[in-house]
């Protein structure tokens, strides 16, 4: 069931995800698109989350204001007070920021600048509420590699009273999986007024949409996005995994089932915060697979 | 002879199935031929062949079973005879040099349209490798409905005449060997003649199967049950249910399935591994570009870069009721309703392995329909025992 919506209001929206930033000058979403996709939200009762390249125009935030929404977006001097959850792709980033316990932040890193995450933490811990810590390559994780990402986590320091890190916190406190839910509880519409299971869906092929603004959405094979139809998935506890289906895609072919990589990070992830009950195995395949 | 012994396969279930796509040729043009992108340019050099071998024999956690099949296909296998001699005497040159657990217990594989069967060279191959080898050629049944579909490349011209001068042949080599029979839609009306004229020609088990692909007619099923009573009929009241195999007849099809504890996928794709011409490997040959009407080759990875495991995962975590329907996930006759893999991702409307196609849906029914009429009269006519000894677990694998 749907429950929030994605508006791409840009075509080159940096990417606040796993999928690659999109290349520079794509379209801006018109006012009359726009004014489709907030009646389509409002409804079907959907939260609304904006990405954007850049803040809207006066036009654009009028339609916006119709309707409860948070803005993504980058990190740059001019617009960062703009963003509701500003998206970094370097821990220096950090720096910049007052801190505030209200903020939250999105960091992508790629496995390689992992090592960087412990001395950001010591020092700029108190300028978030939560940190979602995205690893754009984790499909590239390893046992042996593994095996550094825990040692890592253990020597993470603790985090100021209430102050969440997803890597660290998330899976201690969940009671059910946690996923991202593309293609089934969230869609994504871009400029072109079309539907796209996620934004990297889109950046991959706006040729394949999902239905429209005017014909409404339309997920070819919505199954296949729903837990009970993932063999690994539906069996594994790592429950802060965010079960990308872009990244599935990507590395399987097939939007329900993940790479060896991604199982590996999820349980190292998974083992950590639940020290008394680890898992005999990193990846569930090995358990499942015939 | 034992039945129930004839009609497996061999090692079946322990050994690794390893598929080298010799050719994409053949002298027929089968009009149910599944294979679309046939052609005389893609032919395996050794040097690819060697490059395979090579890479499956270096990694034994990788390729762990205890028995190896190296299968070679085409098109047809042995326009390729030469190199299937090399690469074979390659393999056994390589396994015995490793000290491969395998030396002891593989199997070369073909399956034929039996036509150039009787010329030296073949025969030389075979003479020379007959304690490991396993060769089944096909022919579909009278000459009528054989060259309905099997016929020759360019004249059309039907090839019953140049296969069956050759199976007294193989038989004499081969006496315990099936035969393989693929139906589809024009030659239903002849499937009881066909498996009796097989029967005929001295061939005790008939693996037969209808094509998987949606190619069936309004009231197809009515004419496949016909032709299957009126053939259990023949084989019951002639006595040929003794010593006789045809696989539509097996006790264990037509039952519900247990969704906990038989959920396993039926297709082998993925367990297996297929390589071609260019040295790509595929999770069965029926994911190679010449083998899909409207999908994107899978590959898996090639004899240079090794395989990709993250594209083999949704082959090894594929379960039944996953990729089947509401309709088939509560069918009632579920048990010995099979399943192409490469068809179902052929058929699928997304570039997915995991929406099964129901083409073949009426066309199992009948067969459940004919099959409970064939044991029910069985059962009148042998004793309890006996009805026993007959019966057999095994449905045939595919079309391929």
């Amino acid at each position: 069931m749907l429950r929030y919506l994605v508006i791409l209001l840009d075509a080159d929206a940096p990417s606040f995800c796993h999928y690659p930033d999109p290349p520079k000058g794509g379209d801006r979403m018109d006012v009359e698109t726009l004014r489709k996709a907030v009646y389509f939200a409002q409804t079907r009762d959907l939260a609304v989350d904006v990405l954007c390249s850049r803040p809207p125009g006066k036009e654009l935030r009028e339609e916006l204001d119709k309707i409860n929404h948070i803005y993504i977006g980058q990190w740059d001097l001019t617009s960062d007070s703009i963003w509701d959850i500003t998206v970094l792709d370097t821990p220096e980033r950090l720096a910049n920021f007052k801190p505030n316990r209200d903020k939250n932040v999105i960091l992508r890193l790629s496995l390689s600048q992992m090592h960087m995450l412990p001395e950001m933490l010591c020092r700029y811990s108190n300028r978030f509420l939560r940190l979602n810590v995205m690893f754009t390559d984790s499909w590239t994780m390893t046992p042996e590699r593994a095996e550094e990402y825990r040692s890592l986590l253990e020597s993470l320091p603790s985090l100021p009273e209430g102050v969440q890190v997803n890597i660290i916190t998330d899976r201690a406190t969940l009671e059910r999986p946690n996923h991202c839910g593309a293609g089934e509880t969230h869609l994504t519409v871009a400029p072109n007024g079309n539907f796209y299971v996620c934004p990297g869906f889109f950046a991959d092929d706006p040729d394949h949409s999902c239905g429209s603004l005017d014909t409404g959405p339309a997920v070819p094979l919505a199954q296949l996005y729903q837990l009970d139809h993932a063999p690994l998935c539906r069996q594994c506890d790592a429950w802060q995994c965010k079960r990308c289906v872009w990244m599935n895609r990507l590395r399987t072919r097939e939007v329900n089932t993940p790479s060896r990589g991604q199982c590996i990070t999820a349980h190292v992830e998974r083992n950590f915060a639940v020290p008394d009950n680890p898992t005999s195995y990193l990846d569930p395949f090995e358990i499942i697979g015939r | 002879m034992d039945i129930r012994e004839t009609n497996r396969s061999w090692k079946g279930g322990v050994a690794k199935n390893i598929t080298f796509i010799v050719t994409k040729d053949c002298q027929l043009a089968c009009k149910y031929c599944y294979l679309v992108g046939k052609n005389s340019k893609e032919r395996m050099s050794l040097d690819t062949a060697k490059a395979a071998v090579d890479y499956i024999l270096a990694d034994r956690e990788q390729f762990h079973q205890e028995s190896v099949v190296f299968d070679f296909i085409g098109g047809e296998p042995f326009l390729e005879i030469d190199l299937i001699d090399n690469l074979c005497d390659y393999i056994k040159e390589q396994m015995f040099l490793l000290d491969h657990p395998w030396f002891n217990s593989y199997r070369f594989s073909f399956s034929t349209n039996g036509i150039n069967y009787h010329e030296p060279k073949v025969q030389q191959f075979i003479q020379k490798n007959i304690l490991h080898l396993s060769i089944g050629i096909t022919i579909d049944g009278t000459q009528t409905k054989h060259d309905l579909n099997r016929v020759w490349k360019g004249s059309g011209r039907g090839s019953y005449a140049d296969v069956v001068r050759n199976i007294p042949l193989w038989l004499s080599q081969f006496p315990s060997m099936g035969t393989k029979v693929t139906v589809s839609s024009d030659d239903l009306p002849y499937i009881r003649e066909s498996v009796l004229h097989l029967f005929g020609l001295g061939i005790t088990e008939v693996n037969i199967n209808c094509v998987f692909e949606p190619v069936w007619k309004e009231g197809d099923d009515l004419i496949l049950e016909r032709q299957l009573v009126a053939l259990a009929d023949d084989m019951i009241d002639g006595g040929l249910y003794q010593h006789h195999v045809c696989s539509f007849f097996s006790s264990d099809i037509g039952r519900p399935l247990d969704p906990d504890r038989e959920n396993q996928n039926w297709c082998g794709a993925g367990m297996m591994l297929s390589v071609d011409a260019a040295g790509n490997f595929y999770p069965c040959t029926r994911f190679a570009a010449y083998s899909l009407r409207s999908k994107a080759p899978i590959i898996i990875g090639n004899v240079r870069d090794g395989i990709d495991q993250d594209l083999l995962r949704p082959f090894l975590t594929l379960d039944r009721l996953t990729q089947s329907p509401p309709e088939c996930r509560g069918c009632e006759v579920a048990s010995g309703c099979s399943w192409c893999q490469g068809e179902n991702y052929d058929a699928a409307p997304e570039s997915t392995i995991f929406v099964r196609s129901t083409a073949i849906c009426k066309m199992h029914k009948a067969r459940v329909r004919a099959n409970n009429y064939y044991w029910s009269r069985l059962s009148r006519k042998v004793t309890k025992e006996e009805l026993s000894a007959m019966q057999s677990t095994r449905t045939t694998c595919c079309d391929i």
